[in-house]
């Protein structure tokens, strides 16, 4: 039996190329996964050694706890310790940076480090000279030399010169993010106080770290026990630090090595649908062989095993190749990632046995689990078969009542589920719910694909004539087959759809949640009197600002009972429209000429109510109460006047140009009004666009992960195709002498394979749409209301791309197939 | 080699002819595993006559009705359907002319599965682009019983029912020639007769023109003429055969090959 596995093997290795393609696509997937994850294991690891190496024991400040500082004693006395060569205290806080855009920068002492390399000038060599990143350096213009202004956390600015800038990339624990370095005394200034959160020992040579450890565990011990309701900090070996530490880094990882695997996962499902149906075909390809086994004595039991075990020989070959192809991927993915500065860094190549081993598993076993119900038919097969000249012909097979029953329940029990878990914003129903429905799709697909390819095939019918008519039948004349087909390409088409319309939904709902929070892109504020005019005017010039309003404040006594004065806000009415992002949702488009608004705690305080009447000041007003108003009492502009005060300028609110990015604006704002007392920036609009960035670019990287399963759906098609081809051999052949030219043959083979393409597609667009959008609502219902956005010109791709792989996907078999000879053809028993 | 009873040498056509071969040579393969299947047949294929081929298996009859039929090249010589040399074509003009002009029956696979009786008589015209003419189409059905059977798949038809739907089709068209290839090869005697009944009178009746391999005398004994073909060489013809006719003919050359 052996022999005719592998003679089988040998002689149709044709017709195995693309279900190995379809494992090779999967296994690559999962491996590439594996590794990807290994090598940010791997690089973490190192940089948090490099971090750490020169030290033989470290001290950590404990995380919580009241008192978290290890106390400067504590430097002092470790120094003196047998054992230990030097110490390097290190103390971390968050400063602002003036022309910086980005809120809270790290900063921390400087040490001489390899993980810190300098890129110009030289480490702090006073109290007033600073270091920073090269990603600080680039957004506030800074070099050796220039004067930085830093906010630290008590509020007072510092001003103090660059004398150096560093490239973090090489550091554990600061790459990828702003970082200013000063000397100790600095940073104590900085910090407010003179603790510690770190301390790095060096060792003498030939001194063994645990001994090191334990003497300076006494020490520090002593130093802390002297301050009362101090948290004992940690004392480690520098290596066992580092182990902790990368434990800690690498919690992170692992969730995305799970996200990485779970669209691994689809892929492989998709991979099994593409094997299941090529076994399918090929065992019904080889009925005459398989009946002649069975004629020549071959038990039922050595068919079934024959062909499983032609499954697992095609499984273990395909994921081997895989896993070549997996880390080759990654390697490419690590080489070229390698060369960005990005919080997840990917430098050595991390290759385990483990990362080999479960990629050659899992696509075998889905190749062998794929192929059981093919296995399962060949046992079928009749020793009868054998003598029978030709298949019986027009096997309709019908849906079973009983499989559409099914169908029908987990559909609709899965949507109601679905659609109830959005309405409550309960994604723990609503997951489920559309997984269930899902599947009822899957299940039921044997009935709904034909029917659809029937309808979207009156198009073909009346444009391309009898090959539009062939190519309709023959999509349709097994129906599992034209199912198995489709739902390969509809399982990713509807997952990409969903993550589209969910993550744009989701982006609109958040907009809107966004604008209505922060109407205004940006705003000045400063001492009171600091914004004069000619300020004004510089901002208004600022390159990428639209426009500017200006706020008024006065102090005024609001309603009719006394009471202290508040602090009113006056706003522009005329103007203000033209430097909002979304007027209808603020409470800063509510102010007209006449009406005031306040918030709800200090209507309360003075007894108004909602469209009553009361005073501003002298003016009679109408009152308009809000529950989270911009500022706590607003007015218009003119109404100040009117009533009597003299308004003081206020808030500066600032429209940036569409199109600008917001980040360098605000820096530059920064920059333009650095000598501004009491000048602070704010907005929302990085933060907007950051946003934005992330759900892109989370977007195109799931797009890209599913795009896997599509591409292996799309091989799945191909090979559906190239095999029916070589199973219709005789009747194209047919055809062909009756008058069907080759272009027509190819043709019909053509539109038959787009039929199926498209279908999927239009499929899984319809599913994805709702699913994405439920879940949008599931996810996000409760904060603000979803607005259904559909990405048209994205779901137009999706179906175009579909409909032109499809089509090429049927070149090379309609190709072979218009290509012979009919007579040759013909002459084939 | 010349079979000398009842045989008349050479084949000079009184009528026009239908189709006809200028030294047809086919080889297949190459080199020392080439085959030649056909080795310069000249040969005439009269209009409006019943033309049986016969030979031993291997004696090339099928390849010489194939070539005729315009399904496959020959490697040199020329085949003419009526004065139209379908060796100096492309494979789409050939295409075209076949399905205008030339009209088959096979032994098996006859008919497309996935389409109605109906559907399988009516596909060369449909791919021809041209619409059926209702009383010739009316007339072929019911002489052929086919009636009550339009609406079934093959897969619903006995194989005699599937002869005679393959049978419509080539006749529907009205072609020059129809191009028979073991008809009946599948069927048993008395559906054999029927069909072989309904060919010759479509030839004497209707006026049409069939060219029929077959290996079974009673079959040949149907034609207006049998053309003998062994080692891919013409070796000779039987006009107005019987069955006798056609069996000593038959035997005398499995005679000389042994």
């Amino acid at each position: 039996m052996l022999q005719v596995t592998l003679g089988s093997l040998r002689t149709s290795t044709r017709r195995y190329a693309a279900t190995a393609l379809a494992i090779v696509l999967g296994v690559g997937f999962v491996a590439a996964t594996l590794v990807v994850s290994a090598t940010l294991g791997a690089s973490v690891r190192a940089r948090i050694t490099d971090d750490l190496a020169r030290y033989a024991v470290v001290v950590t400040a404990a995380t919580d706890g009241p008192n978290q500082t290890i106390p400067a004693s504590a430097l002092v006395a470790v120094s003196g310790r047998g054992g230990v060569a030097g110490v390097e205290g290190t103390v971390t806080t968050h400063v602002r940076i003036a022309g910086s855009a980005e809120n809270l920068t790290a900063a921390t002492t400087w040490h001489q480090t390899p993980t810190l390399r300098t890129v110009s000038g030289a480490g702090p060599a006073s109290a007033d000279q600073v270091v920073v990143s090269t990603s600080i350096a680039t957004r506030a213009g800074l070099a050796p030399g220039s004067p930085i202004t830093v906010t630290d956390a008590s509020g007072t600015d510092r001003h103090l010169t660059v004398s150096g800038v560093v490239d973090t990339s090489g550091s554990g624990r600061f790459s990828g993010r702003g970082l200013l370095l000063a000397t100790p005394a600095t940073m104590a200034t900085l910090s407010g106080s003179t603790g510690l959160d770190q301390l790095g020992v060096v060792g003498r040579p030939g001194v063994d770290d645990a001994a090191v450890r334990d003497s300076v565990a006494t020490s520090v011990a002593a130093s802390v026990a002297a301050f009362p309701n101090a948290a004992p900090p940690t004392v480690r070996t520098g290596a066992d630090e580092a182990d902790s530490r990368v434990k800690d880094a690498l919690k992170g990882t692992e969730s995305l090595t799970f996200f990485l695997l779970a669209f691994a996962a689809v892929a492989l499902f998709v991979s099994a649908l593409v094997i299941a149906n090529t076994f399918a075909i090929l065992v019904a390809q080889r009925v005459h062989q398989l009946a002649l086994l069975r004629c020549v004595g071959a038990t039922r039991r050595q068919v079934f095993g024959s062909v499983l075990l032609e499954s697992a020989a095609i499984g273990v070959g395909g994921s081997a190749v895989g896993v070549g192809l997996g880390i080759g991927a990654a390697a490419v993915v690590s080489a070229v990632s390698g060369r960005f500065d990005t919080p997840f860094p990917l430098q050595q190549l991390g290759i385990s046995a483990f990362s080999i081993v479960l990629p050659i598993l899992a696509g075998t076993l889905v190749t062998v689990i794929a192929a059981l119900f093919p296995a399962l038919g060949a046992t079928r097969v009749a020793p009868l078969a054998a003598l029978r000249s030709e298949a019986p012909a027009s096997t309709r097979t019908r849906a079973g009542f009983v499989r559409l029953v099914v169908a029908t329940v987990l559909f609709v029990g899965g949507t109601a589920g679905l659609v109830l878990g959005a309405r409550a914003g309960q994604l723990a129903i609503a997951i489920p719910g559309g997984m269930v429905s899902f599947v009822g799709v899957l299940v039921g697909a044997v009935a709904v694909i034909p029917a659809l390819v029937r309808v979207v095939g009156k198009i073909p019918r009346r444009l391309a004539g009898i090959p539009g008519d062939l190519a309709v039948e023959n999509a349709v004349r097994k129906p599992s087959r034209a199912a198995a087909t489709s739902s390969a390409l509809l399982v990713g088409v509807t997952l990409i759809t969903m993550m589209s319309v969910a993550a744009v939904s989701a982006q609109g709902a958040i907009e809107q949640y966004l604008s209505a929070r922060y109407p205004v892109d940006a705003q000045v504020t400063a001492v009171e009197g600091a914004l004069t005019a000619k300020v004004i005017a510089a901002v208004g010039r600022t390159d990428g600002v639209a426009r500017t309003v200006t706020l008024t404040r006065a102090d005024l006594r609001v309603g009719t009972g006394g009471g202290a004065p508040e602090s009113v806000v006056g706003v522009p009415t005329d103007t203000i429209g033209s430097v909002l992002r979304s007027d209808a949702q603020t409470s800063l488009a509510l102010v007209r000429p006449g009406t005031i608004v306040v918030a709800g705690f200090v209507a309360g305080e003075h007894g108004l109510t909602d469209g009553g009447r009361t005073l501003l000041g002298s003016r009679p007003v109408t009152v308009h109460v809000v529950e989270q108003p911009f500022a706590p009492v607003m007015a218009a502009t003119s109404d100040l006047a009117a009533a009597g005060a003299t308004p003081q300028t206020g808030t500066l609110l600032v429209r940036l140009s569409d199109g600008s990015d917001p980040g360098p604006v605000l820096d530059r704002l920064g920059v333009s009004l650095s000598g501004v007392q009491g000048v602070s920036v704010d907005g929302a609009a990085p933060q907007r666009v950051e946003f934005q960035g992330i759900v892109d670019v989370v977007l195109l990287i799931v797009t890209g992960l599913l795009a896997v399963a599509v591409l292996i759906a799309l091989v799945g098609v191909g090979n559906t195709l190239a095999l029916s081809v070589l199973e219709r051999a005789r009747e194209s052949a047919l055809l062909r002498a009756l008058g069907l030219t080759r272009g027509q043959l190819r043709g019909s083979l053509g539109i038959e394979a787009a039929l199926l393409a498209v279908v999927g597609a239009l499929l899984g667009t319809l599913l994805g749409v709702g699913y994405g959008y439920a879940g949008a609502t599931a996810l996000l219902g409760a904060i603000a209301p979803v607005p259904l956005v559909i990405p048209w010109s994205r779901l137009l791709l999706v179906v175009v791309i579909a409909l032109v792989a499809g089509v090429a996907a049927a070149w090379l078999p309609s190709r072979r197939a218009a290509r012979v000879a009919p007579a040759t053809a013909l002459a084939i028993e | 080699m010349t079979i000398t009873a009842g045989l008349r040498s050479g084949s000079t056509a009184t009528t026009g002819s239908a189709a006809r071969t200028v030294d047809l040579v086919k080889v297949y393969g190459s080199g020392a595993a080439a085959v030649r299947a056909l080795d310069g047949v000249t040969v005439d294929f009269v209009a409006g006559q019943f033309t049986a081929i016969m030979g031993p298996s291997g004696s090339g009859k099928s390849t010489l009705m194939h070539c005729v039929a315009g399904l496959d090249t020959p490697t040199s010589g020329h085949v003419f359907l009526g004065d139209t040399e379908l060796t100096r074509m492309s494979d789409k003009a050939i295409t075209l002319t076949r399905r205008k002009r030339v009209g088959f029956v096979f032994q098996a696979f006859n008919l497309l599965p996935m389409l109605t009786a109906e559907q399988n008589i009516l596909l060369p015209l449909k791919l021809a682009g041209h619409r059926p003419d209702p009383d010739w189409y009316a007339a072929v059905v019911d002489t052929l019983g086919l009636r009550d059977r339009l609406g079934h798949r093959p897969g619903e038809l006995s194989g005699g029912q599937q002869q005679r739907v393959a049978a419509a089709r080539a006749l529907v068209t009205r072609p020059d020639v129809i191009v028979a290839d073991e008809p009946t090869g599948a069927l048993d005697r008395a559906t054999s007769a029927e069909l072989l009944t309904f060919l010759a009178r479509s030839v004497a009746d209707l006026g049409q023109t069939v060219v029929m391999v077959t290996h079974d005398p009673m079959a040949a004994a149907y034609a207006d003429r049998v053309v003998l073909l062994a080692d891919g060489r013409l070796v000779g013809e039987l006009v107005d055969p019987t069955n006798d006719s056609v069996l000593d003919a038959m035997r005398e050359l499995s005679a000389q090959g042994a």
